[in-house]
């Protein structure tokens, strides 16, 4: 079944693309073909050591498959990591092709069709078990990918997508043919490397291309153009999913192939290799900076990409970090970024898809018309801002108890503050688009976006209350790399520093509610306009309503301090390596003057260039 | 299976070609029905020839009754078949492009016809005379065909190529003549027995003579002045048809030359030099080009130099490389070429044109599964085995450069202004062409065995 699954998504792709003048159809041959890797999850749970009962498995996957490809032989199998990601990948993709259903109106076969190729390509790259298939499904979800972005018709968005999409192929295959060249084989599990300075750039190679599509600093670039300008269905499944595949590819080549002691051996501090210092700490500058940018953005868009960035940033620090602790809220992290950030994207869409505005400052009190879109996206920003009454806040306990237990005094107190600059972003979504004065007067979304939604927000909940069952999935994951998983009960996980327990967490947060409601009904409550805070009941000219929205210039001090650093660092040093190309480019094309008497010159000289080596030879 | 003379190969575009103007004179009508139905009777012999080369092996025929050395041979070899099909299966797919236009050439149909059966008798011949003087025919048709669109430009272009193109065939010209001087013989495979008999200056001094002539045909920095102005002065059937065609056939010659003539040390490591020049020139001045046809003509540029690079690392998993990328090339190029013409912007807007740009597009940068990543992927495979961490690095770098100028490419097709849309005809060739790209994609298979029987047999010094 393995192989018609790919067979099945091909022809879906192709059918999609063909219905292209029914999008309601191409939408349902889209959904069905969707919902295949789901079965295959429900297939292989027996590695997780998941019972699942006969009734539910509805196809049998073989747990591996031996192809051959042309040339190549492609090896696929399932493996504890590869089936953790996938579990993400395929609970988001149905629920974003049930989103477009209502939300994607031109040319939607093109976009069925390039979002089943896309999950096609991840579904590859989560079995591949040699280097030869894994890049070749890699590109193809790349080139999935670059047909939606495209659909955005922006030109900064295409360009540094393309770039940076080819820098990151490039990357791959360099490092890749550096280990081929090592070890003599493309088979995963074959590879025995030595610890050589030729291995250690190979493997800096792979992490760096993996790190492109993980969007981490300086190599992030293309994200905020990309996140902010294609459509949001497909947004969400690249921030919430795809974007998970380059922290895939980091775990599966630093500890599935490459191994703990290969990185010892390059030296260590405090027990932590260097290799993975020199990750955290890139993850950690990622988290603060666009933390910062974050909060800076009054694109709604703009701002989930930033967001998107820095939440990525923590799940590098884990994988740095490299311990059970760590690798446990890495995961984690990944988990809980994949429900709440598609939460966030896809209400920001239904947003958009009921009052055509993108700026915060332009939105307000939607609160009030569309209470399920913000119910949801509540949800989605207290797991977004570790607030506990979601997992998002197990996930980020675990990541600073890693950080601490290591003794990281740069990459802790950096962890700490990009947490409460989520807290300062989340908040502006909140009361900017939710809160304040209603200014629409729109419906709720329609049902078939409100339903993803709340599916997104299941899992949130359920791994806030039971945390242990999230460390049972990965347990498989680090007894696969040799690390001991961590000891739990459903309630309870233990740490070496103290316990994670969620019931005394869930207990004070009621606590804690309860006396905030306490203290908040104890004074009757007197209702003032909204304009009156900022007016004492003078009646405003109406373009002030702007100027006053809460959400204008919000964070102005702030900006003050930070915009100054901040603005644009990293894209303009692309931009200057780009410009320094171009002026090579220049140079190229200069050689070539259009004039036939300076090519018949070019002849002379290259004929007289190789008489003089004929004479010398 | 029907063992056919490879001589029908050029013999039958050769004499109807020269029978279309009587036809011309039956019906104007006929003219391009008769011209497409002459080329797909060739590019069915030509699939029968490479099904006979891959069954029986090299397929020799002599002509005029003369024994070789000294008669004239033809000599069809894995490379010559794999080459002679993909010129004479694409010759009649982007012909038909030439269906939608009004206007009907009788001219313009009879080069075409000239110019495959010249091109293909490049890479089935087994003599290096009658090689240059299919070299000269497939030149002149060229020439011919780059003015065939009659504007400013398009002379200029053809000009240049004269130019550029003449001084190539002198210096082919020395080249012969210094070794029939030597070995009086003009056979490939009888000079390559006998190579080693002439003093080693000698070889040396032909050797150069003849990559500086052949090196024009085939693209090569800096004998390629004559590529982007004749490229951009051409109709867009015909710089497809140039791309598939002569320059294929060029390239075909430079690995004759490099692998059977004078196979020497100094010839591969100058082809690697040559190959790195091309190709890091070639991608660099794409970056900064405006016009559409200029861009894919520097970009050709660079993926010849890719293409003689992987030739000149003498090894076969480079050799198969460089099948791919010709194969690869070939194809999407042609299909870039015909997709967009007049520069318009808004070409991506048909999704039945959109489809396929992309695809073409995707294996031009290298990416799985299409041909163009297999060529990529040997040559790496290869270079890394033999640790040049250098040449990777810039293959890479140009390969970033590549993605850069291929995403504004496509971003201009997103435009919204549409100044002429394609017609039905082109729309149906690009169809097919992806449709072959995906098709390889899909049954690398069918060209990798193919392949590895050419890198063998040419490596061994054989056809």
């Amino acid at each position: 079944m393995l192989l018609e699954t790919f067979v099945i998504f091909m022809v879906a792709a192709l059918g999609a693309f063909a219905l292209n003048r029914y999008p309601r159809v191409a939408s349902l041959v889209a959904l069905v073909a969707s919902l295949f890797p789901l079965f295959a999850l429900l297939s292989w749970a027996g590695i997780m050591g998941i019972g699942v009962p006969s009734y539910l498995v509805w196809f049998k996957y073989e747990t591996s498959l031996t192809y051959t490809l042309g040339p190549g032989v492609v090896n696929l199998a399932i493996t504890p990591l590869g089936w953790f990601f996938l579990l993400l990948l395929a609970s988001v993709f149905p629920l974003v092709i049930i989103f477009s259903y209502s939300f994607v109106r031109s040319n939607a076969g093109g976009f069925y069709g390039a979002m089943l190729l896309t999950m096609m390509g991840s579904f590859g790259i989560l079995l591949a078990r040699d280097i030869l298939s894994f890049f070749v499904f890699w590109e193809i979800m790349s080139w999935g990918i670059l047909a939606l972005v495209l659909r955005g018709n922006d030109r900064k968005a295409t360009v540094s997508y393309l770039a940076f999409g080819t820098l990151s192929a490039m990357l791959l295959l360099f490092g890749f043919m550096i280990l081929f060249y090592k070890t003599g084989t493309f088979l995963l599990e074959d590879m025995s490397l030595e610890a050589t300075p030729l291995t250690l750039a190979g493997i800096s190679m792979i992490i760096a291309g993996f790190a492109v599509k993980g969007a981490l600093m300086p190599l992030h670039v293309w994200a905020p153009h990309v996140y902010s300008k294609g459509e949001e269905p497909f947004v969400a499944f690249l921030s919430g999913g795809l974007s998970k595949l380059g922290f895939f590819g980091m775990i599966l080549f630093m500890y599935g192939v490459a191994g703990f002691s290969l990185f010892s051996s390059w030296g260590t501090f405090r027990n932590v290799p260097l290799f993975g210092y020199a990750l955290a700490v890139i993850g950690a500058f990622t988290a603060f900076a666009a933390t910062i940018l974050a909060v800076m953005q009054d694109d709604l868009r703009k701002l989930l990409a930033y967001s998107s960035i820095g939440q990525l940033g923590y799940i590098a620090i884990g994988i740095g970090i490299g311990t059970p602790l760590a690798l446990t809220g890495a995961l984690f992290q990944a988990l809980n970024h994949t429900f709440f950030k598609a939460v966030l994207f896809l209400a920001a869409g239904a947003v958009y898809y009921r009052t055509g505005k993108w700026k915060i400052s332009e939105l307000g009190g939607l609160g009030y018309r569309m209470p399920f879109t913000f119910l949801a996206s509540l949800f989605a920003i207290f797991a977004l801002a570790a607030i506990p009454i979601t997992s998002g806040f197990a996930a980020k306990w675990l990541l600073y108890e890693a950080a601490i237990e290591k003794k990281f005094l740069f990459v802790t107190p950096i962890m700490l503050i990009a947490g409460v600059g989520a807290f300062l972003y989340a908040y502006k979504i909140l009361y900017g688009v939710f809160l304040g004065e209603p200014r629409y007067d729109v419906k709720e979304a329609p049902l078939s976006q409100l339903i993803p939604m709340w599916i997104l927000v299941l899992p949130l909940i359920i791994f806030l209350v039971f945390p242990g069952w999230f460390v049972d999935l990965t347990a498989p994951i680090l007894q696969s790399y040799g690390l001991t998983p961590l000891e739990h009960t459903p309630y309870v996980i233990e740490t070496s520093l103290a316990s994670y327990n969620t019931l005394a967490v869930i207990f004070a947060l009621i606590g804690g509610l309860i006396l905030a409601f306490a203290l908040y009904f104890s004074k009757p409550q007197e209702v003032v306009p909204h304009e009156d805070n900022y007016l004492a009941g003078e009646p405003p000219e109406l373009y002030e309503y702007i100027s006053m929205h809460a959400a204008s210039r919000y964070y102005e001090p702030f900006e003050d301090v930070f915009l100054p650093i901040f603005r644009r660092g990293a894209e303009r040093a692309w931009e200057i390596i780009l410009a320094g190309v171009e002026i090579l480019g220049n140079g190229a094309r200069r050689i070539y003057t259009g004039l036939v008497e300076d090519y018949s010159i070019y002849v002379l000289v290259f004929f007289l260039l190789l008489f003089g080596w004929w004479l010398l030879w | 299976m029907v063992n056919i003379p490879p001589v029908l190969l050029i013999a039958f575009p050769l004499l109807f070609s020269f029978l279309a103007p009587l036809v011309n004179m039956v019906s104007r009508k006929a003219v391009k029905p008769y011209t497409l139905l002459v080329l797909l009777l060739n590019a069915f012999l030509s699939v029968l020839l490479f099904l006979n080369v891959m069954e029986n092996g090299v397929v020799y025929e002599q002509l005029s009754g003369f024994y070789p050395p000294v008669g004239i041979l033809l000599a069809v070899g894995y490379m010559g078949a794999i080459l002679a099909m993909l010129i004479n299966i694409l010759s009649p797919i982007v012909y038909l492009s030439y269906f939608g236009e009004a206007e009907s050439s009788v001219k313009f149909s009879m080069l075409y016809m000239l110019v495959t059966a010249s091109s293909t008798g490049i890479v089935i011949t087994g003599d290096l005379f009658n090689m240059f003087v299919f070299f000269e025919i497939t030149a002149v048709g060229s020439y011919a065909l780059v003015a065939s669109l009659r504007t400013k430009e398009s002379f200029e272009g053809a000009f240049k190529y004269i130019v550029l193109g003449s001084i190539g065939s002198s210096f082919i010209l020395l080249g012969i003549a210094t070794i029939y001087g030597y070995l009086k013989t003009l056979n490939f495979y009888d000079i390559a027995l006998r190579i080693s008999l002439m003093p080693p200056a000698a070889r040396l001094m032909a050797f150069i003579f003849l990559i500086i002539g052949i090196g024009v045909e085939a693209e090569i920095f800096p004998l390629n002045g004559w590529v982007p102005d004749a490229y951009q002065g051409s109709s867009n059937r015909v710089a497809s048809f140039l791309s598939l065609g002569p320059s294929k056939a060029g390239i075909y010659a430079l690995a004759r030359l490099i692998f059977t003539l004078i196979p020497i040390m100094a010839g591969f490591q100058l082809a690697l030099l040559l190959g790195i020049f091309t190709l890091v020139i070639g991608e660099l001045a794409a970056l900064r080009q405006k016009d559409v046809k200029r861009m894919l003509a520097y970009s050709s540029i660079g993926q010849m130099g890719l293409i003689l690079i992987a030739l000149s690392l003498h090894s076969e998993t480079a050799f198969i490389a460089a099948i791919f990328l010709m194969v690869g090339h070939a194809l999407a190029k042609a299909l870039l070429f015909v997709g967009t013409r007049d520069y318009s912007t808004g070409f991506l807007r048909n999704p039945w044109v959109a489809g396929p740009i992309f695809i073409g597009v995707l294996s031009i940068i290298g990416m799985p599964p299409f041909p163009g990543f297999w060529g990529k992927w040997y040559l790496m495979v290869d270079m890394a085995s033999q640790g040049m961490w250098t040449v990777i690095l810039l293959v890479v770098f140009t390969a970033i450069v590549e993605g850069v100028y291929y995403a504004r490419f496509l971003h201009r097709g997103m435009g919204s202004e549409v100044k002429r849309e394609l017609t039905r005809s082109e729309i149906a060739t690009i169809l097919i062409l992806a449709a072959i790209l995906v098709l390889i994609a899909i049954f690398p298979n069918y060209l990798y065995e193919p392949a590895v029987n050419a890198a063998s047999s040419m490596l061994g010094g054989g056809p």
